[in-house]
């Protein structure tokens, strides 16, 4: 994989930052752009000494199992992971990709969300209360009295 | 000498001189300031109010969860000790209020739960329990009734005074199904300020969602829609915003005399007061008096007690989600839409002293994947984030006991921007807090799973908005900072104005309670100024 312009990373620490990015949160739908643009994102967010960190880490993960992270097994991965787990790299990491990747707003109709929706009138005659498998009875009954 | 104006989206419709002591200063102007400075001006009194952030506008308010994180969030630095998970996953940023005009109102949601007789009397109701100090109100539920149908009215409560309801949004009709498969009897649409016809000058609501995201339709009650724009229109309000009131000083007769704050620029600046309303929400009150020592109160202003900062509450909060087979979507439509009520009360069968609320619950996919479980990953949570369609989502607020050792302090050597010490929180959690968390959760777990949940999770709780008791109500002056009408004890013409005050937490969301107490008080203040004893 080549190195983006966005994050700087040489080719290896971008393609190992991305696969360590999906083995946190994998999503077999998606393919790597979204989780190569998360470690776009946490790279641009870094200062100096964040990038440092960023490049300690991917030896780090290298170093885990004494493979190259990119090559290990999704299970193997995994383990690479919890083996460095705790560290700031990780939490860098971890919570850039929970943040960045689900705030990716062409990713939602993944996810079946929709998204702003004030613009379109919001949901007062869009199915904020659309639920099918609710029998009728039961919804008014409860739901509105 | 005049104040400087410095943000742009001030447009007085007044001003004060700094020296102008006829003026009644209010620090904040969330639902404790926004709505002292409606009372009060409707009164002709006068009133400058310093607001630490940015006057926004509505167009600012974005259908985005995270834009109106960082946008809304007050973001100033504070630690967190103790052994509450809290401590643990969010330890510098323990809470989650907001920084600009209308404050926490910008954010909340709207919730209205009207607390019960007992609420005010829990030192009576419950007895001693241990560890925990419980203390009556020193105002009862009769006393309150008046200014709570005020309160109601003023704000718009649906399902009050013949204001009508929403209809149940997709969450709410998943959590009624399993509240009646449950046997659950009280339940159903919210008690919220949100119009769900046009009322008061505010629109009707659109169920657009992201209630906690600003409100873009104007339909949801804050200060910064409804009490803050009639206060300006009397002539008798002043607004400086991106104004940080760093200390309170007093004369040398012991009365408060004037509010020393930082403009936007950094430069300093004292408003004279004839008195001084603090709503600065209960952590920045607390830190402003302690760091307004002084040799008359070396410990911190009005605080001959020693409680203030004490008694910090917040609320026993849960959240859990089941996955169900088909759609609820749960972020369309209002964010609480649903409650059950049948848990809020005091029944010492269940273990526990004290009640809880549970209402459905809505939220967009990036807060979901964020707050479900800060620091999970993997397959297994990912599996949950890919289920968000078919989420349904109940949360739990119950009443908190109060300790004397969970309190606001101002950190031994971290400095905010102003050089002042930031606020230390320690939090832990009392065995009756944990002892109704588990039965909620039981009693969430049954309702989802009633409902047709195929598995449930359970989160770790969240930063909080609610915030209380740090300047706690009694009419005791050795054990609480105000009394009755939340005046300090120990200076006549220092008020605090925000769920400072809360001798306990009550059960229930705090706005209302807030909004309450403020109208009351503000009578108070008039009365007294009117017989010229302030």
């Amino acid at each position: 994989m080549a190195s983006t312009p966005e994050s700087g990373l040489d080719a290896h620490a971008q393609a190992t930052l991305t696969a360590m990015a999906r083995a946190l949160y994998p999503h077999d739908f998606l393919d790597d752009a979204p989780y190569s643009r998360v470690v776009d994102i946490v790279t641009a967010e870094a200062d100096a000494a964040g990038r440092t960190r960023l490049a300690d880490g991917v030896a780090a993960l290298d170093a885990a199992l004494e493979r190259p992270f990119v090559a290990l097994s999704e299970k193997e991965k995994v383990t690479a992971l919890y083996a460095i787990e705790g560290s700031q790299f990780f939490e860098v990491m971890r919570a850039g990709t929970a943040r960045h990747l689900y705030d990716n707003r062409e990713l939602w109709p993944h996810f079946g969300y929709e998204g702003a929706s004030s613009h379109l009138g919001g949901y007062i005659e869009r199915g904020f209360d659309d639920i099918d498998w609710i029998s009728e009875d039961e919804m008014e009954a409860e739901a509105d009295r | 000498m005049n104040a400087p104006h410095l943000d742009d989206e001030d447009v007085p419709a007044v001003t004060y001189d700094l020296n102008d002591d006829s003026v009644v200063v209010i620090i904040g102007s969330g639902a404790g300031g926004g709505t002292m400075a409606d009372e009060l001006t409707r009164r002709g009194i006068d009133v400058v109010l310093l607001e630490a952030g940015p006057r926004f506008k509505t167009s600012d308010f974005v259908n985005d969860e995270w834009a109106m994180y960082d946008l809304l969030t007050w973001k100033d630095e504070r630690a967190c000790t103790g052994g509450s998970p809290i401590a643990r996953d969010y330890p510098t940023a323990p809470t989650w209020t907001c920084k600009g005009l209308g404050g926490t109102t910008l954010h909340w949601a709207a919730m209205c739960p009207r607390p019960d007789p007992y609420e005010f009397k829990v030192r009576s109701t419950y007895g001693d329990v241990e560890g925990a100090a419980l203390e009556d109100w020193p105002v009862d539920h009769e006393e309150m009734e008046p200014f709570y149908r005020e309160a109601e009215s003023k704000m718009g409560v649906t399902g009050r005074h013949g204001i009508p309801h929403h209809r149940g949004n997709n969450s709410c009709r998943v959590m009624a199904l399993g509240a009646k498969r449950m046997g659950y009897r009280d339940y159903g649409p919210n008690n919220v300020a949100i119009n769900a016809v046009p009322r008061d000058g505010r629109n009707a609501c659109d169920q657009i969602g992201f209630c906690m995201q600003g409100c873009r339709s104007g339909g949801k009650w804050s200060t910064f829609v409804s009490e803050l724009p009639r206060a300006e229109a009397t002539g008798r309000c002043e607004i400086r915003t991106r104004c940080m009131a760093l200390r309170i000083e007093h004369d040398e007769r012991g009365r408060v005399s004037g509010v020393l704050y930082a403009d936007a620029a950094g430069r300093h600046h004292l408003q004279k007061a004839r008195v001084v309303c603090v709503a600065a929400n209960s952590i920045e009150t607390a830190r402003l008096l302690l760091n307004s020592e002084s040799s008359a109160w070396p410990d911190g202003l009005a605080n001959g007690s020693g409680t203030v900062g004490r008694h910090y509450m917040r609320h026993v909060t849960a959240y859990m989600y089941g996955e169900f087979p088909r759609p609820v979507r749960i972020y369309r439509g209002m964010v609480v839409s649903g409650i059950i009520r049948d848990e809020a009360r005091h029944d010492p069968a269940r273990g526990f002293a004290g009640g809880f609320y549970m209402g459905s619950m809505g939220l967009g996919l990036p807060f979901f994947a964020a707050f479900m479980s800060p620091g999970r990953w993997g397959r297994d949570y990912a599996g949950w984030i890919e289920a968000f369609e078919r989420v349904g989502g109940l949360f739990v607020n119950g009443e908190d006991m109060p300790m004397a050792s969970n309190r606001v302090t101002l950190h031994p050597s971290e400095r905010d921007q102003y050089g002042l010490p930031i606020a230390c929180l320690n939090l832990d959690d009392h065995p009756n807090d944990l002892a109704m968390k588990r039965h909620s959760y039981r009693c969430g777990i049954g309702i989802l799973e009633a409902a047709g949940a195929l598995r449930i999770f359970c989160s770790p709780p969240l930063p909080v908005s609610h915030n209380l008791g740090t300047c706690r109500m009694s009419d005791d002056p050795d054990a609480g900072v105000v009394d009755r009408w939340g005046r300090s004890h120990e200076i006549p013409n220092l008020f605090v104005s925000d769920g400072s005050q809360f001798t306990s937490s009550l059960a229930g969301n705090p706005t209302l309670t807030i909004v309450t107490l403020a109208i009351r008080q503000a009578g108070h203040i008039a009365r007294l100024m009117g017989r010229g004893e302030i």
